[in-house]
């Protein structure tokens, strides 16, 4: 966490700055004195542009009400500031509901964004966008969602990122010990496509009913798993089942965790056909996703809420994640016989929430 | 031409906690150690805890653990240590 002074110090920031020229090169000169920005060029965040992005977010809100607080800085992130860092990010006038809603959920503490960000695992929020958004903000579901290519995905993710390393103190080093970091802390966000999708939307499988939404999940890279010939659920299935049950990631010494197994649509269209249900691919990875006891035991001195494990024979397969209801199932993508899988940072849980202004 | 921008990175919420005083002289203080659970965590907080006693002549009262190092102490485990330590002893790295 940052000094207290720091703290102190920053609580008195300014709200506005002085920039020299409205060039790129100003811009990261001035952000690089400060210790902000992610590196890459920025738009400047003129009052015009700002008020601009608030315009189009459409409903009448306030736009200094205090929205959440972002740990580990305790930063307050308000409609306002969240428009800020969306148009240093570039993204397109209207994305601001998606952006505000993402925010909440990433102050839901259930999702841990202390422990997210202050971890030495190089775990990054990964936004999933959901529903009617997809379509009228213009973000991609479909081939190629995780990028590169499309600005209203790659501008969303990075404005995420923006997020944390300013309002919520991200920055590596002080707020963020990740080890190695990852190419997702750059930008993170895809799509549903649930027009390709044979199950309901992703949000009305946690409970949610709204047009639009948004999930924020906390995890590694996607694992990529390939099947291009398997006519049957099983044998695509026990590809996602192998990369889930690695003992590299933290889903292996931490029990509870989820994974995000995101299905290409012909991936999805051949388990679908077969007459699987969502839930079915849950219960198979549940069942599938398994290790010897004695590899965890092997493995690991500290194992997180496994108790149970201790009941279990050296020979004896254990899950890798103690509920069919930790696997998270998906569809995204396009064309092609690929599919991913993403695993947890493990202490967090994904949070859906409608998209409000 | 200059321009005006909007900082990106706005007010901070809760007031920062003041850290305590240095205890000053350790000898006869009360020591805890606080376990966050990492790999070796205890082994290291016991060795340094050793040291203490022997050459500071502190006095070890209590070991304690956290349900993990991915979250905050547990608020009574906090109440707990603040009761019956002068100092406590904790780590965070892998």
């Amino acid at each position: 966490m940052s000094d207290p002074r720091e703290l102190e110090a920053q609580h008195l920031e300014p709200q506005e700055l002085e920039l020299a020229s409205e060039s790129p090169e100003a811009l990261q000169a001035l952000f690089e004195s400060r210790g902000w920005g992610d590196g890459l060029p920025m738009v400047a965040p003129t009052k015009e542009r700002v008020d601009a992005m608030l315009a189009a977010g459409g409903a009448s809100v306030d736009p200094d009400e205090v929205i959440a607080t972002l740990e580990p800085r305790l930063g307050e992130a308000t409609r306002r500031l969240v428009a800020v860092n969306a148009v240093l990010a570039g993204c397109p006038n209207g994305v601001l509901p998606v952006l505000v809603s993402a925010v909440r959920a990433l102050a839901r503490p259930e999702l841990n964004l202390r422990g997210v960000n202050a971890t030495t695992h190089p775990v990054a929020p990964l936004l999933v966008v959901h529903g009617a958004a997809v379509r009228e903000q213009g973000f991609n579901p479909g081939l190629g969602t995780f990028g590169p290519g499309n600005r209203a995905n790659a501008s969303v993710g990075r404005a995420i990122r923006l997020l944390l390393l300013h309002v919520a103190g991200a920055r590596p080093g002080d707020g963020d010990a990740s080890t190695q970091g990852q190419p997702s802390k750059y930008a993170y966000c895809i799509a549903e496509n649930e027009s390709a999708s044979p199950w309901p939307g992703y949000p009305r499988s946690v409970g949610c009913e709204a047009d639009s939404a948004v999930t924020i999940h906390c995890g590694e890279n996607p694992h990529n798993f390939h099947d291009m010939e398997s006519q049957a659920p099983a044998p695509i299935l026990e590809k996602a089942a192998s990369v889930m049950a690695t003992l590299g990631s933290n889903n292996a010494p931490v029990s509870s965790a989820e994974f995000f197994v995101v299905l290409g649509p012909e991936h999805a269209a051949t388990i679908a056909d077969a007459g699987w249900t969502r839930r079915d691919i849950q219960s198979f990875l549940y069942e599938r996703a398994r290790l010897p006891a004695r590899s965890f035991r092997r493995a690991f001195e500290v194992v997180q809420l496994r108790p149970w494990i201790d009941a279990l024979s050296d020979d004896d397969l254990a899950p890798i994640t103690d509920h069919p209801d930790n696997v998270r199932v998906l569809v995204a993508g396009g064309a092609g016989k690929h599919s991913c899988v993403i695993p947890s940072w493990g202490m967090t849980r994904s949070v859906t929430l409608p998209v409000e202004p | 031409m200059s321009v005006r921008i909007l900082s990106p990175a706005g007010a901070v919420g809760t007031a920062p906690v003041t850290r305590a005083a240095s205890p000053g002289v350790l000898a006869g203080r009360r020591l805890a150690l606080l376990d966050n659970g990492k790999p070796g965590a205890a082994r290291l907080l016991s060795r340094v805890a050793e040291r203490l006693a022997e050459r500071a002549a502190v006095v070890l009262v209590g070991q304690h653990r956290k349900r993990t190092a991915a979250t905050p102490c547990e608020d009574a485990l906090v109440a707990a240590l603040a009761a019956e330590a002068d100092l406590v002893l904790t780590g965070t790295a892998d």
